[in-house]
């Protein structure tokens, strides 16, 4: 239980800080295999996540690394599901399904503070 | 072929183990054929151990042999790959250009973000895409440590790998990964080793301040294999393994008689010498042991059959006038090139090296007989140790060319030839072992020749006197 409450606590606090930056547009490339075990569990938590923290203002890009392994090249892009996020800049990779909503959130967090 | 049954991996019927030769000169001595054919075969070894470059040739020799392959390096940058092969006189652009190639250097960037599952199916599909793209059958991962440090966790790099081999295995890829050996690889990676077919691990080390690479090959999955670790340069075309042959080291002579071209000489012989085989000649400084080494060299010379002469210890100028002075004109025989005399400084290189260098004469040259001069001399390359190991190389090289070798070694005292005649244990190798010594006659010193030893032949076993005089080496008549 207090568990879940820290949580909720730091998704609050993360919730405050996007808002700051309200009107800036988001762009994510989200590698996967199409067959993949985690694959489409990623594609639903992105678009979850975008929907619940990005309303209107995000883009998604889905690459399947099978049909297209030369995108994945230039973005050294090795493990799947993997979502780059491409805009704004700098550039951040979050490895994994984004099954753990924090880390997700941490990172456009982080991305905040840099511009800051 | 032997089959060791492990008692996992002989669920599926056995089959006939298809190997893929390297092509590297040496290694498929000691793999017994090759390295496993769509299999996983791990190199290891600690910084500087030669893994990359072995990588680099395997993919050379492999698409040589008609193998396109892919490389895949999470060290270095494709750049600097193509520049490092260069410098061994590979291009690897070229060879990706004829489509025969791909080299993958993907950024590891390892200040990501960790969020849920994720798995290493995009690399496999990324190889895959490659591998397809140029119809590979061979696939290099150069220092997969770094990738496993990717997941930050042992125990999913572990289910990774293992996911990785799985892909390996469907896609029938003959594999190679290199690994960097590290203190903790025996904790951290030793997994790797229960999973591939072939583990080979390399190191290098340096004893008595000279470096000596060896290569050891730890496992074999359905194969026998040499298990004794073997010596391997990096020579400027690549690397050279010397398997240590564990095959019985004596072997009779069995040659056609070769005249020392002294009537007394062949007498005391028990007919001449043999060719194919090795004489031995031993004695203290100044008993004529380079002497009658050049009158043997320069008989046969003389014949028209190519001496090379390895001296370890004069340079070629004051061998040329030492000889001058007992009678033989050397610089005629250079000159029509039978007889080629190669001064070598044992301290100049380690033992790989000189051998290296050694052998590579040896194959342009292509001498019937050869000399060193001396095997005393030898443990100046630097230890003991080594100078045996480079002694029984050399012998081996010279065996397998059919070549006639002659060593000279010198010994300490002058008057009781039961010490070490032998020069490291040479002489239970050698064929014929001829002592030469001193010896107070009245008023002078007088010298003696003792065919110790002379296989196949029914030599003499007295001892001889002989003078060294303006017209060579002259034995008396009478015995002593």
């Amino acid at each position: 239980m207090t568990l879940l409450n820290k949580r909720e606590g730091m998704d609050r606090a993360a919730e405050q800080k996007i808002k700051t930056s309200e009107g800036m547009n988001y762009s994510f490339t989200l590698f996967v295999i199409q067959e993949g075990e985690n694959s489409e569990r990623a594609i639903e938590n992105l678009k979850r996540l975008c929907e619940k923290w990005l309303p209107g203002r995000y883009k998604i890009n889905i690459v399947d690394v099978l049909e297209d392994f030369q995108t994945a090249l230039d973005y050294n892009i090795l493990l799947t599901p993997s979502v780059v996020i491409t805009d704004p800049k700098p550039q951040i990779t979050i490895h994994g399904d984004l099954s753990d909503s924090r880390k997700f959130v941490a990172a456009l967090n982080l991305k905040e503070e840099n511009e800051e | 072929m032997s089959k060791k049954n492990d008692g996992k991996t002989f669920t599926v019927e056995p089959q006939f183990l298809q190997k893929t030769p390297t092509k590297i000169e040496g290694l498929d001595e000691v793999l017994l054929g090759g390295l496993p054919t769509g299999r996983l075969t791990i190199i290891n070894g600690g910084p500087g151990a030669g893994k990359t470059i072995l990588g680099l040739e395997l993919l050379i020799r492999g698409t040589e042999a008609g193998n396109p392959a892919v490389f895949i390096s999470f060290e270095e940058t494709d750049e600097a790959m193509r520049r490092n092969a260069l410098s061994m006189g590979w291009d690897l652009a070229k060879i990706e250009k004829a489509g025969d190639l791909a080299l993958i250097n993907p950024e590891i960037n390892y200040d990501v973000v960790a969020s849920g599952e994720f798995n290493i199916e995009g690399l496999c599909a990324i190889l895959e895409g490659q591998a397809k793209r140029i119809g590979a059958n061979i696939l290099i991962i150069d220092a997969v440590d770094m990738l496993m440090r990717l997941f930050d966790d042992p125990a999913r790099a572990r289910s990774q790998m293992i996911t990785l081999h799985r892909w390996l295995n469907e896609r029938k890829l003959t594999a190679v990964m290199t690994v960097k050996s590290t203190e903790s690889y025996q904790q951290e990676f030793n997994y790797l080793d229960f999973m591939a077919d072939c583990v080979i691990k390399i190191d290098q080390r340096v004893e008595e301040q000279i470096t000596t690479r060896r290569l050891h090959v730890l496992k074999y999955r359905g194969s026998d294999f040499s298990s004794r670790e073997h010596p391997f340069v990096i020579s400027k075309n690549g690397i050279i393994v010397m398997p240590l042959s564990s095959v019985n080291l004596i072997q009779q002579a069995t040659g056609k008689f070769v005249s020392s071209e002294n009537k007394k000489l062949d007498e005391i012989l028990g007919g001449g010498y043999r060719r194919g085989s090795s004489i031995l000649i031993s004695g203290p400084s100044g008993s004529g042991k380079t002497s009658l080494a050049f009158m043997l060299s320069s008989a046969a010379a003389k014949r028209g059959e190519r001496v090379l002469y390895l001296s370890l210890e004069q340079s070629e100028t004051a061998l040329i006038s030492e000889m001058k002075s007992v009678g033989l004109n050397l610089e005629s025989l250079i000159e029509q090139k039978t007889l080629r005399i190669t001064a070598v400084m044992p301290e100049a290189l380690g033992m790989e090296e000189h051998l290296y260098r050694i052998i590579q004469e040896i194959d342009e040259y292509k001498p019937e007989h050869l000399v060193l001069d001396a095997i005393s001399a030898t443990t100046r390359i630097g230890s003991k140790k080594a100078a045996m190991e480079f002694l029984i190389r050399l012998y081996h090289t010279a065996k397998r060319r059919g070549i006639t070798c002659i060593y000279t070694n010198r010994i300490f005292s002058g008057i009781d030839e039961d010490i070490e005649i032998s020069g490291l244990g040479i002489s239970s190798l050698v064929d014929s072992a001829i002592i030469l010594n001193y010896f107070r006659d009245k008023d002078e010193i007088g010298r003696t020749l003792l065919v110790l030893k002379s296989r196949g032949t029914n030599h003499s076993n007295r001892y001889h006197k002989f003078k060294i005089t303006d017209n060579g080496i002259v034995i008396d008549d009478s015995a002593k």
